[in-house]
């Protein structure tokens, strides 16, 4: 009996003394992971990073830093996807880190806002749907200025196969993006764009009421000029002659010319219009800027390059220059109805720098829509940049005005995106933009090696085979000494 | 404790073991060198993101008997009542394989020195990645070593080791895909994500930390589990 109760307070110890150390052993377990947690949840309020990559990706300059320090008033960065789903070794992922040097700013927010889950928000963004948002963009917002960013503003590409589209990063533009859209969005000075009126042009109350509102958007103030009979104000920066259906008058045109003296730009865009007038005063002041516009109507005979069932409704291409560069990559369809020419003068002036912008295919016929123009076949450009480094005015010559036309966007709009790229980066280049910032784009650091094809197969022979049976028989070694012990 | 770590440094090499590994982890490293050098490319630092994954076959098997084995023979036992404290005896066995993998790093190196010979450089980001890559490798050790200490069968010890790595690895790819709360939650446990950080080129303090931390805890865990069974099993 005594026997039989010793064991029975061995098991009764033994069983308590299990029951305390693994009580015990659970409670430090769980202890330790809290303790765990709560250092890294510590650690990660404290913001030290340092920046080890040679183009300083997620480093941001004393411009942007200076921009940051003085803004009055806040400003919001919508990154319209979910950013928990951007694997690190998406390019988003450099955005995404970049921008927390941004938000550590008292008035930047950064906020990622899933598009398809947040419907709602997304209307209230953009209520007319008129900025372009998709998913993946940014949306820069200061009170009612927006400005979006998309791919192509963030990154500098090159397709690398045709074929499969495949296409690789070659840079970063995202500091330079972000810091001009906040700078954009953000100050009181707004570039003032004036449309002329007078001629029965398009102007923001009539046949350019959308494309109006996207300049607003993307930050503009509009307004209109009679040239006729009202001086140009101040605090006009461009002037806007789109389509005027009668020539301009002398007095215009001299208005114009000293508009452009004083170092300012015209945009004029001119769709082909059958009407006796030619132009000519509107001629004579292009004619200083070494550009004419085309007596002619296009008419394209590639199938690729027009609309289908219509050869006058023409698809440009966008030709690679410094204006164009900010959205030639991935540039979609910009369809020109009713297009004419745009001649390029051949008359020697080094302080002109002339930049075509769209070109026809080579299959082109130039229709001379007077008696004494000859048709004439072959590429032609439909719209040019010029620069005048004396004044430093610049001016675009566009033979359509009817591609951002109300009608033409609301019975095309699979081209509305085109044609509002190519418009606003116009404006954009005409107000010198991003002249302003100084922020250099980051080409990525390619650590090339100077090695040839001997060389590399000599080397990568010696690591593939080489290096690791060295080491194979090193341990083959080892093994036949020791096997015996 | 560095009395352990020596003796099971030897052991590494006076066995065929380590040399395995490291011929193995070279040969692995220099395939995906040749193409580059090729191509007269010197970016190592993407070969250096790729090594991480390369550890998950490696550490198991380099862990699977640093405390199992003593387990099986019976020489744990010796271990638990030798002067040496416990944790002394877990941290001993831990350099020891560390040491091993700093064997494999030291001569990883050799790659970012072909290219410096062939005019390319050794970016200061390279040397960064290869501070998260030394982390990583406590890091993954660390579990190892916990897998070793749970069983006393080597086997299962590197496939939980090895288990586990592969699903702190699916849990970078899958927090990608999942999102939300449980996609940050998936990120932020993940010590691939934190290696990345570094691979990218960023040296985040809250990276350093975590991966020291979470080396230290596994440790931990280790020492309690192996204290917790002697006073269970007596």
């Amino acid at each position: 009996m005594t026997e039989k109760n010793t064991n029975y307070d061995v098991k009764k110890i033994e069983r308590s003394r299990k029951l305390k150390y693994g009580s015990n052993a659970i409670i430090v377990m769980i202890s330790s992971i809290v303790v765990f947690v709560m250092i890294n949840l510590i650690a990660s309020w404290i913001t030290f990073e340092v920046d080890l990559t040679p183009e300083g990706l997620y480093s941001i300059g004393d411009q942007t830093k200076s921009i940051l320090e003085n803004l009055t008033k806040e400003v919001t960065v919508y990154g319209l996807f979910d950013e928990t789903k951007i694997a690190d070794d998406n390019s988003y992922s450099k955005i995404i880190d970049l921008l927390k040097k941004y938000n550590a700013y008292d008035n930047v927010k950064v906020e990622y806002v899933n598009p398809n889950t947040n419907v709602e928000f997304m209307n209230n963004l953009d209520p007319d749907n008129v900025l372009g948002m998709t998913t993946n963009n940014f949306v820069v917002v200061c009170g009612d200025y927006k400005k979006v960013l998309k791919y192509y503003d963030f990154f500098e590409s090159y397709a690398s196969d045709y074929n499969t589209f495949g296409v690789v990063d070659v840079g970063s533009k995202a500091e330079l993006s972000l810091t001009s859209a906040i700078n954009y969005v953000s100050r009181d000075e707004r570039t003032t764009i004036l449309f002329s009126n007078g001629h029965d042009e398009f102007t923001d109350d009539y046949d350019y009421i959308a494309v109006s509102e996207k300049f607003t958007l993307n930050g503009f103030k509009i307004g209109r000029i009679n040239l006729y009979n009202e001086s140009i104000p101040d605090e006009a920066d461009i002037i806007v002659i789109a389509n005027p259906t009668s020539d301009l008058y002398p007095e215009e045109v001299k208005k114009l010319k000293e508009f452009m003296a004083a170092g300012n730009s015209v945009y004029v865009l001119m769709d082909c219009m059958i009407t006796n007038d030619r132009f000519t005063n509107l001629q004579s002041f292009l004619y200083d800027y070494n550009v004419q516009l085309g007596y002619d109507k296009i008419k394209e005979y590639d199938t690729d390059f027009y609309l289908e069932g219509n050869q006058y409704y023409i698809f440009p291409e966008l030709i690679r220059s410094d204006v164009n560069e900010p959205i030639y990559e991935n540039f979609t369809k910009l369809m020109a109805p009713n297009a004419r020419s745009i001649n390029i003068l051949r008359i020697l002036n080094n302080n002109l720098s002339i930049q075509p912008l769209l070109i026809t295919s080579e299959k082109t016929k130039l229709e001379g829509i007077y008696d004494d123009i000859k048709d004439f076949s072959g590429a032609a450009y439909v719209a040019v940049a010029v620069t005048d480094s004396t004044t430093n005015a610049k001016l675009l010559l566009s033979g359509t005005a009817s591609f951002m036309q109300d009608q033409i966007l609301i019975n095309y709009s699979q081209y509305d995106a085109g044609a509002t790229k190519f418009m606003l980066n116009n404006l954009n280049w005409l107000e010198g933009e991003t002249s302003e910032m100084f922020i250099e784009q980051k080409d990525f650091f390619v650590n090339s090696i100077i090695i040839t094809t001997k060389q590399a197969n000599t080397v990568g022979g010696f690591l593939v085979y080489g290096l690791p049976s060295l080491i194979l028989l090193a341990g083959l070694i080892v093994y036949l000494r020791r096997r015996h012990l | 404790m560095w009395t352990v770590a020596k003796r099971e440094i030897g052991s590494y090499f006076k066995s065929p073991i380590a040399y395995v590994l490291i011929g193995l982890f070279i040969l692995l490293i220099s395939i995906f060198f040749w193409p580059r050098l090729q191509g007269s490319r010197g970016d190592f630092i993407s070969i250096l993101g790729d090594m991480g994954f390369f550890l998950i076959f490696i550490v198991p098997i380099l862990t699977m008997k640093i405390l199992a084995e003593d387990r099986k023979n019976g020489t744990e036992v010796l271990l638990m009542t030798s002067p040496t404290s416990l944790f002394k005896i877990v941290l001993g066995k831990f350099i020891a394989a560390y040491t091993v993998f700093l064997v494999i790093t030291i001569i990883s190196l050799i790659y970012p020195i072909i290219i410096v010979i062939f005019s390319g450089a050794f970016t200061i980001q390279l040397a960064g990645g290869y501070l998260g890559f030394l982390l990583l490798g406590g890091a993954f050790i660390s579990i190892g070593v916990l897998a070793s200490a749970s069983t006393e069968n080597q086997i299962i010890a590197a496939i939980i080791s090895f288990v586990a790595l592969l699903v702190m690895w699916v849990a970078d790819t899958l927090s990608a895909s999942v999102g939300g709360v449980v996609g940050t939650v998936l990120t932020w446990i993940s010590l691939i994500s934190r290696y990345q950080v570094f691979t990218k080129g960023i040296l985040g303090f809250a990276e350093v930390i975590y991966l020291i931390s979470f080396t230290a805890i596994i440790l931990f865990l280790t020492v309690r589990l192996i204290e917790r069974r002697r006073w269970t099993q007596g």
